[in-house]
């Protein structure tokens, strides 16, 4: 099992955010990097705002589009990582 | 000790120095916006002049409860924001008093509900107008080309809300533009980024990209979170009550017509 689905992710609390006609707008302040999350997936922002898995992000994604499970945990799996490297998100302790 | 007042942005800083001929070197540089009036300033600089060797740091700007610590190449500055106040080590030379001044507006304007943002600014009939851009972007040009507007500067304005209005303020950080800038300000029309490939000579621009072209172009420095929220929310409103535009100022023949015809 991959070891990050074990885990829990939660947003970054150092950084500035600010919500814009349906999209994330974020700032991360320690490299001046401005991110945006499109409204498709600001569902998962709104999320992320507790403690989630990468299986409770599927879950979600796939109750709110309806759409198979399977089919998410592709995308959801590439959009946390995304999210994990520019530290828009860090492991929940 | 001897002491100055300056007003920009509408914050006046009084500021002191043991060197009498630096700080009348500065003034002189900073004649416009010399304020006779230093009995209210809103901050008070303290410059001390001993050795500051170090070179190759970056700027930087570290927060420790309500004080905040701003390092540059040859200053170094303590800056209480409870007390409205600031020692700072510098040496007492004026490129470097310059760098220091713009980086300390950076700090100061956050609380002031405003920030600094690299940009020519015009005035015309009591109106502001914002021509946002990176290095290279036009905002010299912008400048020069400008008959019958006054120039705010061609390189540093500086943009506060004050009663839910947007204003636009000159500064005397300024980049190529020779001459003389004013102390200024006036409510904020229209904000247009400056896009040399842009084959129309105008085009509307959507919110989302307004904020976050806008948010590329803010001098900004402090990695603390909430001076960042608080300069995203600014930069967020200002994209929603002010109209914004991309522009190529090389295909506006005469501006003051474009801008008054625009408006």
């Amino acid at each position: 099992m991959n070891s990050l689905e074990s885990k829990k992710i939660i947003r970054n609390p150092k950084l500035a955010w600010q919500e814009v006609e349906d999209n994330i707008v974020v700032v991360t302040p320690w490299n001046k990097q401005i991110h945006i999350i499109h409204g498709s997936s600001a569902c998962i922002w709104d999320a992320l705002k507790d403690p989630r898995s990468e299986s409770d992000l599927v879950s979600l994604v796939a109750d709110e589009f309806e759409v198979e499970e399977k089919e998410a945990r592709e995308d959801i799996k590439k959009f946390v990582k995304d999210l994990l490297i520019k530290e828009i998100v860090q492991l929940a302790k | 000790m001897s002491y100055k007042t300056l007003n920009i942005g509408g914050i006046s800083l009084t500021i002191s120095s043991p060197d009498k001929e630096f700080l009348d070197k500065i003034f002189y540089q900073y004649s416009n916006f010399y304020a006779l009036d230093s009995r209210d300033p809103i901050f008070k600089l303290n410059l001390m002049h001993d050795s500051w060797p170090r070179v190759g740091d970056d700027i930087s700007i570290r927060k420790k409860a309500s004080h905040y610590l701003i390092k540059g190449e040859k200053f170094k500055c303590r800056l209480d924001s409870n007390n409205k106040k600031a020692d700072v080590d510098i040496i007492n030379e004026q490129t470097h008093f310059n760098t220091f001044l713009r980086v300390l507006y950076t700090q100061v304007l956050v609380a002031h509900k405003g920030f600094l943002v690299h940009a020519a600014g015009l005035l015309r009939k009591n109106s502001a107008y914002l021509f946002t851009g990176p290095s290279e972007a036009g905002k010299t040009t912008t400048a020069n080309r400008a008959c019958g507007f006054e120039v705010l500067s061609d390189e540093l304005v500086i943009v506060r809300e004050i009663n839910n209005i947007f204003f636009l303020y000159s500064t005397p950080f300024s980049g190529e533009y020779s001459k003389e800038v004013q102390n200024l300000s006036a409510p904020l029309k229209n904000v247009f980024f400056l896009n040399k490939n842009l084959k129309s000579g105008f085009k509307a621009k959507d919110r989302l990209k307004s904020l976050t072209d806008l948010l590329s172009n803010v001098f900004f420095f402090d990695q603390d979170r909430d001076s960042s929220q608080t300069i995203l929310q600014l930069c967020n409103k200002l994209t929603t009550d002010v109209n914004s535009h991309d522009i190529n100022i090389l295909k506006c023949k005469d501006l003051g017509r474009f801008v008054d015809e625009f408006s």
